[in-house]
């Protein structure tokens, strides 16, 4: 039962990232077997639903399957929509968690749980939402639609719109928990040697949550990348303009059920590859 | 150490007894997969069956007749499968899925759904041709979608698509709230959102219908209550209540 990479890393200590950091204690295999069982039963509950797609997967048709224009496009669609939600995400959302962790102002509580609403609500009734908000006779999408002609709706800003909405959440969360417990004595340092509020920003406080920063980032992006509800509610469905890959999927749910698992499979391996190509880089310690 | 190897097997047994526990009993709602396009009918449906047979609870599962159908042939706890169209259950009967009788209790027919007043003055398919329409369809795949695309090919009319809605539902709505303009919807779909949209009259031409079938799927859990409502389902009685809900019934 026990997995094989952790054995191996146990048994040359010298050469395990792990054991260098002397903040981080390493339990040897099987100590606290309670904690251990548990562990291992959470693991096993993640594993079972890929492996079991990975079981249901025609591999001998994939090729053709994936050569389908459709799923070339979903991807690009797919690629382009979470990055970009999370390059928004962060631009906006670091000064939102910025200001939810440095400063006090009137309605800062109500702020802080206007921004974890997404995270609770279903991601359909968020595009209902955004539908009426933004959609062509929504609170300012009528107003934008009458004096422009735009329609929002069935557009890539569509899903962009929608990704970051969903998305931005997990950033700001993971941003304002790192500004909450840095060590302030830094900035103090920093501003009392002459430097101005937002060279103190910039340069002191920005650099010291990288981590978080990456983190934070990482979660935005992957929840976008996954996002279906309200992409699928407020932007419509479209192959080639609105159609992501999660999109893709559902869709083909319906009528190619090779297809749908083929498309899982490219969302899965993107993800993977993004999320442990940052964790080897920047969260390893 | 020894307290830990108490939890362990307190745990296991847990989680062998629950398992030991779950087995079907009578009272226990009969489980119909549905097309979302019966979503109001089959609610209907459901207070006139509970009052004739008070000996029987029904309860629904709505989605796309593909995604059911996928559903129970993974194995999903269903006692009687209703689909918007035939392939879907064609499908399941060949691999007897499905118990005979396959009947069919029911025809939808497609129409235009615009904004009530029908403001941009639309008459016929031809008018979905328009650049100045937001126009949109069922996905390809759904059998709202299917019917659709085989009518706009028979007429030769190439559309410009806004989107492609995932169930016959999520594009009326868009069209009852003013983001589409116009859409290929079912009758009973314009039925139950009217006021807020209306239909635009097609051809009268068996193109445009579609049937419903209805089975008892082989392996129900509560084979006896799924018989009841089948039998039900194929009623004059109920035949009433879905033609209240704009569809009609085989004669």
């Amino acid at each position: 039962m026990r997995p094989r990479t952790d054995t191996s890393r146990n048994s040359k200590p010298g050469s395990s990232r792990w054991s260098r950091n002397p903040k981080r204690p390493i339990a040897p295999i099987g100590t606290v077997p309670l904690l251990w069982l548990f562990g291992l039963i959470a693991t096993l509950f993640f594993l079972l639903p890929f492996l079991a797609l990975l079981w249901q997967t025609p591999w001998s048709e994939l090729d053709t399957l994936l050569r389908r224009p459709m799923v070339a496009q979903a991807l690009r669609l797919s690629v382009i929509s979470s990055f970009a939600a999370a390059l928004i995400s962060t631009i906006f959302g670091v000064p939102l968690a910025w200001l939810l962790a440095r400063s006090v102002f009137p309605g800062r509580t109500l702020v802080r749980a206007l921004v974890t609403m997404p995270l609770v609500l279903p991601p359909v009734v968020g595009g209902v939402a955004l539908l009426f908000a933004f959609g062509r006779r929504g609170v300012v999408g009528e107003a934008l639609y009458e004096s422009t002609g735009v329609v929002l709706p069935y557009s890539i800003w569509a899903v962009i719109l929608a990704n970051v909405f969903v998305a931005m959440p997990f950033l700001v969360v993971t941003i304002e928990a790192a500004l909450a417990n840095m060590d302030g004595r830094l900035e103090l340092a920093a501003s009392t040697l002459g430097a101005s509020s937002w060279r103190v920003f910039w340069r002191v406080t920005l650099p010291s949550i990288v981590p978080s920063l990456v983190a934070g980032m990482a979660l935005a992006w992957a929840r976008a990348l996954g996002e279906f509800g309200a992409t699928i509610t407020f932007a419509g469905n479209l192959s080639g303009r609105t159609q992501t890959l999660p999109l893709a999927v559902f869709v083909a749910m319906e009528s190619d059920r090779d297809l749908a698992v083929a498309l899982s499979l490219i969302l899965m391996v993107i993800a993977l590859a993004v999320l442990v190509a940052l964790r080897g880089h920047w969260w390893a310690r | 150490m020894k307290r830990g190897k108490i939890y362990i097997l307190l745990v296991v047994f847990a989680v062998l007894s629950s398992a030991c526990t779950s087995s079907s009993s009578e009272d226990e709602p009969v489980l119909v997969f549905a097309a979302a396009s019966l979503t109001d009918a089959f609610a209907s449906l459901q207070e006139d069956f509970e009052l004739a047979h008070p000996e029987v609870r029904v309860e629904f599962n709505f989605a796309g007749s593909g995604l059911l159908r996928e559903q129970i042939s993974q194995g999903a706890p269903a006692d009687i499968f209703a689909s918007a169209d035939l392939g879907n259950m064609e499908t399941l009967s060949s691999v007897g899925l499905v118990v005979d009788p396959v009947q069919v209790f029911a025809l939808n027919r497609m129409a235009l759904a615009v904004s009530a007043g029908n403001p941009k003055a639309i008459t016929s398919l031809v008018d979905l041709e328009r650049d100045d329409l937001l126009v949109g369809l069922c996905t390809a795949g759904v059998p709202c979608g299917d019917l659709a695309r085989r009518l706009l090919v028979g007429a030769g009319i190439s559309p410009r698509l806004a989107t492609e809605e995932p169930n016959v539902r999520a594009l009326a709505n868009k069209i009852a709230l003013d983001e589409l303009d116009v859409g290929l919807v079912y009758v009973t779909d314009i039925v139950a959102l009217a006021p807020v949209i209306e239909g635009v009259e097609m051809p009268d031409d068996d193109n445009f219908t579609t049937p419903y079938p209805i089975a008892v799927v082989k392996d129900a859990p509560h084979r006896q209550g799924a018989e009841t409502f089948f039998d039900y389902v194929n009623s004059n009685r109920a035949a009433q209540i879905l033609e209240e809900h704009g569809f009609q019934t085989p004669k």
